[in-house]
């Protein structure tokens, strides 16, 4: 056993018990083994250092368990040490990950606390290890196990005993280590760490021997650009959420031309064909030096296989979707972001409330945040998409127009559906109705008095409308039809 | 025997001329109408004979809404509305429905996969459709298709014909005499309310031109929000109503 969760710990199993062992202690509950793959582990281990690189720059991966953060000078920017501590450690606990914390002077010191400390976040101040180090046990240094057990025969168990016992007889009796591990932790002995590289960015260019004017050869770059780029593209099995073509003109500012996607793609002839009239309008200048094209946002894409039909549902449908983000990508890029968007259901029971319209690009855009952690927003979403939505269901008309338009009535009843009224400048005579249905406003949002009165009325052998009076000043306006 | 003997003689023949098979349009039909993946005009909402003239158009959208529903739901059209990746695409504002009439269930899958486009202008408005129409992850397009002229509908014509969607373009009634490629015309009028169902909203839909098929037949059909927005009458299905006359097919050449 290698790991074992804190309800494991509560029932007595410890790591380095055999498998049979835990099962046996933990038979009334539901307990599930999986096999390590210290691989794997140490690769998650990597991508959560360059997911707290947010924090710091240097950050090193310290298997199998451990991160090391350099957050010298770093502090300042979040607002102190202490603030630091609490935003990471939030941060982490949000991925789902149990965490213990120290900000210590020396990493090794760090390190000691963090896995020995009696806090899971513990802060020790410059000039204070000595008296935090002293109370640990002798293993919180990183030791060898055989110097471990030397010590311990001779009575050593703290790091406390090993500080008052005369430095020059140390490395005679357990090794050199144990001095070096010991000045490392107080701070005598210099540590350096491996920080992880960050992951290098997206990117092609194709540098002129001097500037070109031809729009011919601008294209055609462009295009060798765009092919490279989705090569590179399909070797990370991502796709480009966000495109930058940064044009390097001469004795000129570069321009910079930024395509956004609906979804990730990596499809050249479609970049291709989003690119094309962007290139097409660059202004040239006296020439081009350098283009420069580059992925800033990526989304992941599994790997595709381009030729092979497979007639697989699942494949099949990673086509539609690749060719319904087209299509929005297209429309989005000639007629206007905002010209192109999404309807999502709300819980509310004012009509015009009830659906919220939104461009294509924000609402995926939340939908695939991240590649390996998932933020925890997606709760509220569901609560409106499916609790509300199959809930409630009334009589609605087909078609609600964008503001309710006045109309004059006569009624002949005070509280009753009118009997004639004027819409848009006809008379017309009311043969039917239905209702009253009445809709309060949202208290929630604040005091707007306008508690409606909806009725569902017919005009002479012809459309349904949906009109409603407002309660507090007596107008009535249409506010919808049944088409 | 003789039916199948001629259907497949058919098909061959639109093989031969358009490189694809092609039935005729009432081998497969939609919620009773014979409405399949093509281009379809439909005409609409007129008020019915009797009543005085209104207003500015508005579109049949409660049919239509039905129609776009269906054409996601039934997996013979296109060979994919079951599997749940195809969209629809409501092009120019006036088409935008109104979602919460449908039952809860329907209204949620049509709404994930909607998408509105509100075109600046009538260029880029027949581009859209015509975009929308080739593209396969759309099983329709609903559209304003006001003021299209015939080379337009020509255009979304062999677009709806390339792709397998189904094309749905709301026109006003006034435009009914204008000329048009569209495999089939339809004309929606308001129609009174059964005696049975006082409050519910009734239209009737007259078949008015189709490619294949004899142009005339009328269809009574009922708004019921609890059963999927629209429902089609059996019973009164391809009978003139007789609060109605009947008129006369209007017949033009395109």
């Amino acid at each position: 056993m290698a790991r074992c969760c804190e309800q494991a710990v509560a029932a007595g199993v410890r790591p380095g018990f055999t498998v049979a062992h835990a099962r046996a202690l933990l038979a009334e509950r539901e307990a599930v083994f999986r096999p390590q793959r210290p691989g794997r582990d140490l690769a998650a281990l990597t991508s959560l250092a360059r997911w707290a690189a947010r924090f710091s720059p240097i950050v090193a991966v310290d298997p199998p368990d451990g991160l090391q953060i350099d957050i010298a000078g770093c502090e300042r920017l979040f607002g102190g040490e202490h603030r630091l501590l609490g935003l990471i450690a939030d941060a982490v606990r949000r991925l789902g990950f149990q965490a213990r914390l120290a900000v210590a002077p020396t990493f090794a010191c760090a390190w000691a606390v963090a896995r020995f400390g009696a806090a899971d976040r513990t802060m020790v101040d410059a000039g204070d290890q000595y008296q935090v180090l002293a109370d640990l046990p002798v293993e919180a240094l990183r030791l060898e196990k055989t110097v471990v057990e030397a010590l311990g025969e001779v009575g050593v168990e703290r790091i406390g005993h090993l500080l008052d016992l005369p430095r020059s007889s140390l490395p005679a009796r357990f090794g050199p280590e144990l001095l070096v591990r010991l000045d490392q932790a107080v701070g005598r002995a210099p540590e350096t760490i491996d920080p992880v590289p960050p992951a290098s960015p997206v990117m092609v260019e194709r540098v002129f021997s001097g500037p070109v004017k031809q729009a011919e050869a601008i294209e055609l770059t462009v295009r060798e650009l765009v092919t490279g780029l989705s090569g590179v593209l399909a070797q990370r099995e991502c796709g480009a959420r966000r495109i930058e073509l940064r044009v390097d003109r001469f004795d000129a500012e570069p321009l910079l031309e930024v395509l956004e996607l609906s979804r990730p793609s990596r499809d050249a002839k479609h970049l291709w064909s989003l690119l094309r009239p962007r290139v097409e309008s660059i202004n040239l200048g006296w020439g081009v030096e350098r283009l420069c094209l580059a992925a800033p946002h990526l989304g992941r894409l599994p790997h595709e296989d381009e030729t092979w039909e497979w007639g697989d549902e699942a494949v099949d449908r990673n086509k539609l979707d690749r060719s319904f983000g087209e299509l929005l990508d297209t429309l989005g890029n000639r007629l206007g972001q905002d010209r192109v968007v999404r309807a999502e259901p709300v819980a509310s029971h004012l009509p015009e409330r009830a659906e919220r319209k939104q461009t294509g690009r924000k609402e995926t855009g939340r939908k695939e945040t991240g590649t390996l952690f998932r933020g925890g927003k997606e709760s509220r979403s569901l609560f409106s998409r499916s609790l509300f939505s199959r809930s409630f269901s009334a009589d609605r008309p087909s078609l609600l127009l964008e503001r309710p338009e006045p109309i004059e009535v006569i009624a002949i009843a005070p509280d009753g559906p009118p009997s004639w009224f004027r819409w848009r400048g006809l008379e017309q005579r009311i043969t039917a109705s239905a209702g009253p249905e009445r809709l309060a406003a949202e208290w929630w949002r604040g005091p707007s008095p306008a508690t409606r009165d909806y009725f569902k009325i017919q005009i002479e052998h012809a459309r349904w409308l949906w009109i409603y009076r407002v309660l507090e000043s007596g107008r009535w306006f249409v506010h919808g039809v049944w088409a | 025997m003789q039916a199948e003997r001629l259907t497949q003689l058919r098909e061959a023949i639109a093989a031969i001329e358009h490189g694809k098979p092609r039935r005729a349009p009432s081998s497969r039909c939609i919620g009773g109408l014979p409405v399949t993946p093509g281009f379809h005009e439909w005409f609409g909402l007129a008020d019915s004979p009797r009543a005085p003239r209104t207003q500015r158009w508005i579109p049949p959208l409660g049919i239509l809404l039905y129609l776009a529903r269906r054409s996601l739901k039934n997996p013979d059209h296109g060979g994919r509305g079951g599997r749940g990746g195809a969209g629809v695409v409501w092009i120019g504002r006036r088409c935008w429905p109104f979602f919460q009439g449908l039952p809860p269930d329907d209204r949620g899958v049509l709404l994930q996969r909607s998408i509105f486009i509100d075109p600046p202008d009538d260029m880029s408005r027949l581009w859209a459709i015509d975009l929308a129409a080739r593209c396969p992850a759309v099983a329709a397009v609903v559209a304003d298709g006001s003021r299209l002229d015939m080379a337009a509908t020509r255009r979304l014509q062999l677009a709806a014909e390339s792709g397998s969607a189904l094309v749905l373009c709301a026109r006003p009634p006034e435009e009914i005499n204008h000329l048009s490629a569209a495999t089939t015309r339809w004309l929606v009028r308001c129609a009174p309310s059964a005696d049975k169902t006082p409050r519910t909203p009734r239209w009737n839909v007259e078949l008015v031109r189709c490619k294949a098929m004899r142009p005339g037949s009328q269809w009574t059909v009922e708004w019921k929000s609890a059963q999927g927005g629209v429902v089609v009458h059996a019973v009164l299905a391809d009978r003139p109503d007789p609060a109605i006359p009947a008129r006369a097919p209007v017949r033009r050449s395109a």
